[in-house]
C-alpha cells in the first residue's frame, strides 16, 4: 500500500532531536559514574561531614530502580488510561464518560504523599505502594489527553470511515487512534516527566530510588548527599522528556 | 436499483424522514433537493446503513438491506460528502485506494486502479500522488473525494453535496465532469444538493423533499413544467422557469443538420455549437441584437441556423 510511513516511521529518520536526545543521555551516564570521582568539589561544598558521597547503594542501581518504578507504573497508567479514554469513546461506552473524568480528576487532586501513607496499611512498604500511586497520579493526563485526541477528529473522517466500509476495530486502529496519537503522546510525556519527581518520594516508604540520597541528605543534614539526588533526578526527566520529544510525530501540512 | 418503500426516520421522536417511497432505477441519475433541514442527508445515510430506519423498507437490486452485514454493504456502495472525510493522515493515492485495500485487492491492481481514477478526474499523478489532503485545494480534494468513492467500481454512488462550498467556476467543471464521467460509467447515482440548477444539469430523476417527504419525484422537463405545487415552484424560481427549461435542451434538438450548409462562411462573429442549450443560444441573440445565428457541428463545419423564433416554440412544446 502506498500508505507513508506515517507517524511513528517519519520519527526514526535521523534528526538532530535525536542527537540532541544522545547527548543528554550520555550526560546521565556521565554523571551515574562520575559522580563519586567529584569527591573535591563536594568536600568544599560540605566540609563539616566526614563521608560526602553517598555510598549505601551505587548510584547505577538507585538509576534503574528508579526508572524500573516509572516505567512499570507508566506502562499500568498507559493501558488504564488509553483503555478507557478508548471505552469511554465508543457508542456503547459514552455513558461511562462523565464517571470516568470525574473518578481521574479527583485521582489528580489527591496529593501523592497522601496515596502513599494511605497505600502503606493496605499494601506494605516498598515498591508496590509507590506503583500504585504512580499510576493513579500518572492516570489523568493520559486519559485526558486519550479523550481529547479522540474527540479532536473531524467527525467527517469517522463518517466517510464508517461508510467507506471500514469495521469498528479498522477504523479505531488505522484512523483514530493514529490521528489521536500526537495529542495522546504529550499526555503520557506529562505523565512520566511528572512521575520521575515523584517516585522520588517513594523512598520515604522503603522503595529504592534515586530519592534515597536526597532523604538521606535532609535527615542527616548533609547538603552532598541531596545535590547528588537531586541532579541524578533533574538529568533523567529531563532525558526522558527530550526522548518523548524526538519521537512525537510532526503533523502535516 | 434502490426502493425506499414508506422509510422513516426518528431523531428522538420527531421525524426527519416521513413515509418516504423513492425509487432510483440502475443507471439512473436522482439529485435530491430541498431546503435545509429536509431529510436529504438523512435519507442518503439510511441507504449504507450509516443510520438505521425506523420503519417501512430499503430495498438494493431487490434485497433488503437489513440482510446485508453493514461493512460489505458500504464497500458496494460510493460514499463522498461534502466535507470529503478524506484521511488526513494518508496520502491521496492511500486514500483513494482505501474500499480496494479493504475488498483485499493485490497491491499491483490497486496501484492501477488508482492512476486511473487519478487521470479520470483529471488529478496529475505525479503531482498528487503523495501529497496528504491538508496540501490540497477545496477543488482537488472534491475530486480525491470522488475519486475514492469510485475506487472498487461500485454499482451504486451516494453522494451529499460534492460540490458544495466550491466557488462557481470550479463546481461547473467538476458538474461537467461528473456528466462526462456518469455517460460512461453509467452508475446508479443518488446525489444530494441545495441547488436546484445543479439538480437539473445532472440528474435524470429530480426528487424534491420538504420536511422529511417526498414532494415529487419527476424528470427536470417534467419538473419545471409541471410543479407539484407551490414548494416546488418556490425552489425553481418562478421568474427564470423559461430560462432553466432553455438550458436543458441543446441546439441539437432544435436545428435539423442540413449539408447545403457546409463550407459556407458565417457572416457574423457570433457562432454556436450544436452541443450549445438553447439558453446560451438565447443570450448570445440578446447579446448580439440578431433573431438569427449560425450553428456548427463538433468539426467546426456551419450545419444550420437558429431564429429566435424556433428558441420561443420550444418552452411550448408537450405544453
Ligand atoms: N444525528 C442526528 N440527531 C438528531 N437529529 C438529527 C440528526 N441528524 C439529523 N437530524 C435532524 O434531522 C433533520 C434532517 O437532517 P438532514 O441532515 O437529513 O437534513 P438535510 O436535508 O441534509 O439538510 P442540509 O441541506 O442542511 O444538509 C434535521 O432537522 C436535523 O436537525
Ligand atoms: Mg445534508
Amino acid at each position: 500500500m502506498n500508505q507513508r510511513p506515517y507517524p511513528l516511521a517519519a520519527a526514526w529518520q535521523l534528526n538532530p532531536v535525536w542527537l540532541i536526545t544522545l547527548g543528554w543521555v550520555l550526560c546521565l551516564g556521565l554523571a551515574v559514574w562520575g559522580m563519586p570521582h567529584l569527591e573535591g568539589f563536594f568536600r568544599w561544598l560540605e566540609p563539616g561531614q566526614r563521608q560526602v558521597i553517598y555510598q549505601r547503594d551505587a548510584f547505577a542501581f538507585l538509576l534503574l530502580n528508579h526508572m524500573q518504578l516509572v516505567a512499570v507504573s507508566a506502562a499500568m497508567a498507559i493501558v488504564i488510561g488509553v483503555g478507557t479514554g478508548i471505552i469511554v469513546t465508543r457508542g456503547w461506552g459514552r455513558d461511562f464518560l462523565p464517571l470516568v473524568s470525574q473518578v481521574a480528576s479527583i485521582g489528580q487532586t489527591f496529593p501523592p504523599v497522601a496515596v502513599l501513607a494511605l497505600s502503606v496499611p493496605l499494601l506494605g512498604f516498598g515498591a508496590k505502594p509507590v506503583i500504585l500511586s504512580l499510576v493513579l497520579y500518572g492516570l489523568l493526563p493520559i486519559m485526558r489527553n486519550t479523550l481529547v485526541g479522540l474527540n479532536d477528529i473531524d467527525p467527517a473522517v469517522r463518517e466517510s470511515a464508517r461508510g467507506m466500509g471500514m469495521s469498528p476495530l479498522q477504523v479505531l486502529v488505522r484512523v483514530e487512534l493514529p490521528l489521536a496519537l500526537p495529542v495522546m503522546l504529550a499526555g503520557i510525556r506529562t505523565s512520566v516527566t511528572i512521575n520521575i519527581a515523584t517516585a522520588a518520594i517513594g523512598s520515604t516508604i522503603g522503595a529504592r530510588t534515586l530519592g534515597d540520597p536526597v532523604i538521606a541528605g535532609l535527615i542527616n543534614g548533609n547538603l552532598a548527599y541531596t545535590v547528588q539526588g537531586a541532579v541524578l533526578i533533574g538529568l533523567l526527566a529531563v532525558t526522558v522528556d527530550q526522548l518523548f520529544a524526538a519521537i512525537t510525530p510532526k503533523r502535516h501540512g | 436499483m434502490i426502493e425506499l418503500i414508506g422509510v422513516t426516520k426518528l431523531f428522538g421522536g420527531r421525524a426527519a424522514v416521513r413515509d418516504l417511497h423513492l425509487t432510483v432505477p440502475t443507471g439512473a441519475f436522482c439529485a435530491l433537493v430541498g431546503t435545509s433541514g429536509c431529510g436529504k442527508s438523512t435519507t442518503l445515510r439510511m441507504i449504507n446503513k450509516l443510520l438505521p430506519h425506523d420503519g417501512g423498507q430499503i430495498h438494493i437490486d431487490g434485497q433488503q438491506i437489513s440482510q446485508f452485514n453493514e461493512q460489505t454493504l458500504r464497500r458496494r456502495i460510493g460514499y463522498a460528502i461534502q466535507s470529503t472525510g478524506l484521511f488526513p493522515h494518508w496520502t491521496v493515492a492511500a486514500n483513494i485506494g482505501l474500499v480496494p485495500n479493504l475488498l483485499g485487492w493485490p497491491k499491483a491492481k490497486v496501484q492501477e486502479r488508482t492512476r486511473e481514477l487519478m487521470a479520470l478526474l483529471g488529478l496529475d499523478e505525479g503531482t498528487f500522488w503523495h501529497k496528504y489532503p491538508s496540501q490540497l485545494s477545496g477543488g482537488q480534494a472534491q475530486r480525491v473525494g470522488v475519486a475514492r468513492a469510485l475506487a472498487a467500481d461500485p454499482d451504486i454512488l451516494l453522494m451529499d453535496e460534492p460540490f458544495g462550498a466550491l466557488d462557481p467556476i470550479t463546481r461547473e467543471h467538476l458538474q461537467n465532469e461528473m456528466l462526462r464521467i456518469q455517460s460512461r460509467l453509467r452508475k446508479t447515482v443518488v446525489f444530494v444538493t441545495h441547488d436546484m440548477d445543479e439538480a437539473l444539469k445532472l440528474a435524470t430523476h429530480v426528487g424534491v423533499m420538504h420536511e422529511g417527504r417526498l414532494v415529487q419525484l419527476a424528470s427536470p422537463e417534467t419538473l419545471l413544467r409541471q410543479p407539484a405545487n407551490g414548494y416546488v415552484e418556490s425552489l425553481l424560481g418562478s421568474q427564470d422557469r423559461g430560462l432553466k427549461l432553455a438550458g436543458l435542451k441543446t441546439l441539437a434538438e432544435v436545428v435539423q443538420p442540413d449539408d447545403k450548409w457546409i463550407g459556407t462562411a458565417a457572416r457574423g462573429q457570433t457562432v454556436l455549437n450544436l452541443s450549445d442549450s438553447a439558453r446560451t443560444a438565447l443570450s448570445a441573440m440578446l447579446w448580439s441584437g440578431q433573431n438569427c445565428l449560425p450553428v456548427r457541428n463538433e468539426q467546426g463545419q456551419l450545419v444550420g441556423e437558429v431564429t429566435l423564433d424556433q428558441l420561443c416554440r420550444l418552452s411550448e412544446s408537450k405544453a
